[in-house]
């Protein structure tokens, strides 16, 4: 029989906890939305702050899914909206010694430019989902918890931005 | 059933490698399967804008402190209390130190080797100090470091560095020790030596042989040089976190980094000079493919090329 001691979200240790686990999907899935760096940094700062403000109240594994709720309220009190502006890793750390031909590394280069082109000008709904799911490689019930819609709703999402990128990016 | 895949659910299923084996199969027939597999794939080298967690963490603990300090708080014990504490141990250990304690300590860029009352040596690399008490050394060899230095122990009793990080115990051998913040490593040249970080990691060290803690994970490593390069006026490192190579150049040559747009959890293995700082900033940075420019407030600031 292991029962786990309740974790105190006011203890220092267990707030660093939390901290270290989500904040970089929080601060990932505000800029997927916005596009702004320095605005999801300010609200993944806001619902730390505010997550700490109400630590007696809540219970470490609520933490989570209060921490998205503050977020996404900060958020839609925010106009300001930016392109998403993403980089792409190298597949290998050194570029110089690969054996693909030159123009094949410039057409590779060609497509990245494309697709994020692209992926920035998704409906911000689907533009979420997919980068979630790609960048951050979040399970569709894990996305579903932190955009606060059903697992069949993501996978709809899902689909559709597939569908919407293979579409315009013929056209670009 | 060709165009299966504008069903609402189906791509993301294919995503998820959900598929059933005939679909899966009908799919990649499909003219469009080689166009969706070139985005997915493609779009999975994707990232997301540099995240400075480090930074944004120490922001939201600034504000929580402030926050805290502006509520006002009833004292259960007067603050002349704590005062009156504070300069009768004040009091106490500049007594002490005047009565005990040697202390040594090295500017940027410098280097000091000090003689300790047996004989063994210590070499305190740049910016490092050291604090021993000379009284009872025979029988208390017993060190504070911070910093980094290269020891070469007489036998005896049990010589001990302590470091914020961890300790070290060695009876007679030759080894170095660098420790800052979250960070310890040890390196043996000679003998043997144990070490015990601060969270009770224990390991012991034989010759060529060297031991790293970083961010609470320990490494080890051997390697085959006879004494410390930095004696010899060059630093080398071997898989070791960019900011710990980041800290040893701000210490050798007197400089400040801003390091926000750059990754310095990268490993880097080489070394620089301390002869001469465009140098040592070149084969640093450049096979890293990060630039370096000096901003106006005299700060180094790093960017991938």
């Amino acid at each position: 029989m292991n029962i786990d001691p309740i974790k105190s979200v006011c203890e220092q240790k267990n707030f660093e906890e939390i901290f270290n686990k989500h904040s970089k999907t929080l601060r990932n899935y505000i800029y997927y939305k916005c596009g702004n760096t320095q605005q999801a940094e300010d609200i993944v700062q806001e619902s730390y702050i505010k997550l700490w403000d109400n630590c007696a109240k809540i219970v470490f594994e609520k933490a989570k899914s209060f921490l998205y709720t503050v977020a996404n309220n900060r958020f839609l009190n925010e106009i300001a909206h930016k392109k998403v502006i993403l980089e792409h890793q190298k597949r290998n750390i050194s570029p110089d010694r690969t054996n693909e031909t030159p123009e094949f590394i410039l057409e590779e280069e060609e497509f990245h430019q494309k697709l994020k082109k692209v992926i920035a000008d998704l409906p911000e709904k689907q533009r979420e989902v997919f980068l979630l799911s790609r960048i951050d490689k979040k399970k569709y019930a894990e996305i579903a918890e932190i955009v606060g819609v059903s697992v069949k709703a993501i996978e709809k999402r899902m689909s559709k931005a597939l569908l919407t990128l293979k579409e315009q990016i013929g056209k670009v | 059933m060709k165009q299966n895949y504008t069903e609402d659910t189906f791509l993301a299923r294919w995503v998820a490698n959900d598929l059933s084996p005939e679909e899966l199969r009908q799919f990649q027939d499909s003219e469009s399967y080689h166009q969706f597999n070139k985005i997915n794939e493609a779009s999975q080298l994707l990232k997301a804008p540099y995240y400075n967690k480090p930074d944004v963490f120490n922001k939201i603990s600034k504000k929580i402190s402030q926050k805290n300090k502006s509520t006002k708080v009833i004292k259960l014990i007067p603050t002349w209390v704590y005062s009156a504490v504070a300069s009768v141990a004040l009091l106490f250990s500049v007594f002490y130190s005047y009565n005990n304690s040697s202390n040594f300590s090295t500017e940027y860029g410098e280097q000091l080797t000090v003689k300790l009352p047996d004989n063994s040596t210590a070499h305190l690399s740049a910016n490092s100090s050291l604090e021993f008490k000379e009284k009872n050394w025979k029988e208390n060899r017993d060190l504070f470091l911070t910093g980094e230095a290269y020891f070469e122990v007489e036998k005896g009793k049990s010589f001990t560095v302590n470091t914020t990080e961890g300790n070290v115990v060695v009876l007679g051998t030759k080894f170095t020790i660098n420790s800052s913040n979250n960070f310890l490593e040890v390196q043996c040249f000679e003998g043997k030596v144990k070490v015990t970080s601060k969270s009770n990691n224990e390991a012991i060290l034989t010759k060529g042989t060297a031991f790293r803690l970083y961010n609470n994970k320990s490494e080890h490593w051997n390697f085959s040089k006879e004494t410390p390069s930095w004696l010899k006026g060059e630093s080398d490192f071997t898989n070791i976190p960019l900011s710990q190579v980041i800290i040893s150049l701000e210490k050798q040559y007197n400089l400040k980094f801003d390091t926000s747009k750059i990754d310095i959890n990268k490993r880097f293995t080489g070394t620089f000079t301390h002869k001469n700082v465009n140098i040592a900033l070149k084969t640093v940075f450049a096979p890293l493919k990060i630039s370096f420019k000096l901003a106006k407030n005299s700060s180094v600031i790093l960017t991938y090329n």
